[in-house]
């Protein structure tokens, strides 16, 4: 056995113990690290930690509500800037989003779906969404198309256009006419994708991404579903607080298409 | 992260909001992962520890006798479960059956269940300066035991 440890003393070893299981003042914390080795303190905190993980007995899923906020939450912290997912067909200049490759490696079990599906949101990105949506109606064998209807909503003003979905790809675009600019300081849109294939379809549809529109023309949406959408039978727009709404209030409720 | 998260946290209130921080820091620390020092659920383990403990401290707890006596009989007879969470994890349990029963037994308190020392005094009816002495000694020497085979390790 190693003596590594043995030069710790009785009161070092307790600050660490107390470090590495309640935690210390930022005060008695200065105090254990010039006491001590930072490298051994860290071999210290590495091994609460593997312990920590042997006693944890049976893993339980993180719940669903939870899982989609942070989902929601990781393009803003994993170095993706957040551009509007919004561009006007013929003249919109797309900025590929910064992503760090270390901030996605394959380390974090968790977090690696939710990267995965960012980089292939990014790669969606990286090129013209009209001519991406050109390509998956032209190559997709199992192409749903819808065109938008305007509800009666005071807010939802004609909006026009309509819907591309393939669920073998995952892939979607959404091509929208009249639809109004809005201040995403105040409000963002969302898109909502009900698949009747899962639980609670009606009353949890699945999101397909916060948007923003930046001008009145025709513009083109990638479509960013955060989880499988196997069968696509009804699209709805709703206009949600920033950063949008893990399940909408459907106060506003813009705009629907059906296959 | 959640499993772990929900059983050293005492907030459960707050358990979401504590698991979202912890997915943030995990990100913004994911440079510095080194898969030569930890394997990947120890250095996520690290973190969401860190997390958790920070975030206990700025928060005043008052656990009620009650609750303590609710939960110390399922701590008495906690074992450590075979999940598979790494190289590091199966060395710490290997290395937790060479150590005491009370060791074993005040460690997983304090470490997986995330008591202080004065709430597992309270809980067992241990001195309190036992259970420091148990959980200094036990730690000090898992740790040695885990330094050693890392040592070992080619």
């Amino acid at each position: 056995v190693s003596a590594h440890f043995a030069v710790w003393d009785e009161d070092t070893l307790d600050l660490a113990v107390l470090d590495v299981t309640v935690g210390l003042a930022s005060a008695e914390r200065e105090r254990l690290s010039k006491l001590v080795d930072a490298r051994d303190l860290e071999h210290f905190e590495r091994t609460v930690a593997a312990l920590s993980l042997a006693g944890l007995g049976a893993l339980e899923p993180l719940p669903e509500g939870l899982r989609n906020r942070i989902e929601a939450d990781a393009p803003r912290h994993m170095g993706i800037e957040h551009a509007p997912a919004v561009a006007p067909v013929a003249t919109r200049a797309v900025t590929r989003p910064k992503i760090s490759l270390l901030s996605i490696s394959g380390w974090l079990v968790a977090a690696a779906l939710l990267a995965v599906s960012l980089l292939e949101h990014s790669d969606d990105r990286a090129d013209d969404p009209g001519k991406r949506r050109d390509l998956l109606s032209t190559n997709a064998p199992d192409l749903v198309r819808a065109e938008w209807k305007s509800t009666s909503d005071p807010l939802a003003a004609n909006i026009s256009g309509d819907v591309l979905w393939s669920s073998r790809r995952q892939e979607g675009y959404m091509r929208f006419r009249s639809l109004a600019p809005n201040d995403r300081t105040q409000h963002e849109y969302q898109l909502w994708i009900f698949d009747p294939t899962r639980k609670e379809w009606d009353a949890k549809p699945v999101d397909g991404g916060v948007f923003d529109a930046a001008e009145n023309g025709e513009i083109v949406v990638p479509i960013h579903a955060k989880l499988e959408v196997r069968q696509a039978k009804m699209f709805a727009v709703t206009l949600e607080d920033p950063g949008g709404a893990v399940v909408s209030k459907r106060e506003h409720l813009l705009a629907t298409a059906s296959p | 992260v959640w499993s772990l998260a929900k059983r050293l946290s005492r907030d459960t209130a707050a358990l979401e909001d504590a698991v979202q921080e912890i997915f943030i820091a995990i990100w913004k620390n994911a440079g510095r992962y080194d898969p030569a020092k930890a394997s990947e659920p120890t250095f996520i383990a690290m973190i969401a520890r860190r997390r958790i403990i920070d975030r206990q401290r700025r928060v005043a707890r008052s656990p009620t006798l009650e609750a303590l006596e609710d939960t110390s009989a399922g701590a008495e007879h906690a074992e450590f479960a075979e999940v598979d969470l790494g190289d590091e994890a199966r060395r710490a349990r290997a290395a937790m059956a060479l150590l005491s029963h009370d060791q074993r037994r005040l460690i997983l308190m304090s470490v997986v269940e995330g008591r202080t020392h004065q709430e597992i005094a309270t809980a067992t009816g241990i001195p309190l300066g036992t259970v420091k002495s148990h959980i200094r000694r036990g730690l000090d020497k898992t740790a040695q035991i885990l330094r050693s085979r890392e040592e070992e390790s080619p």
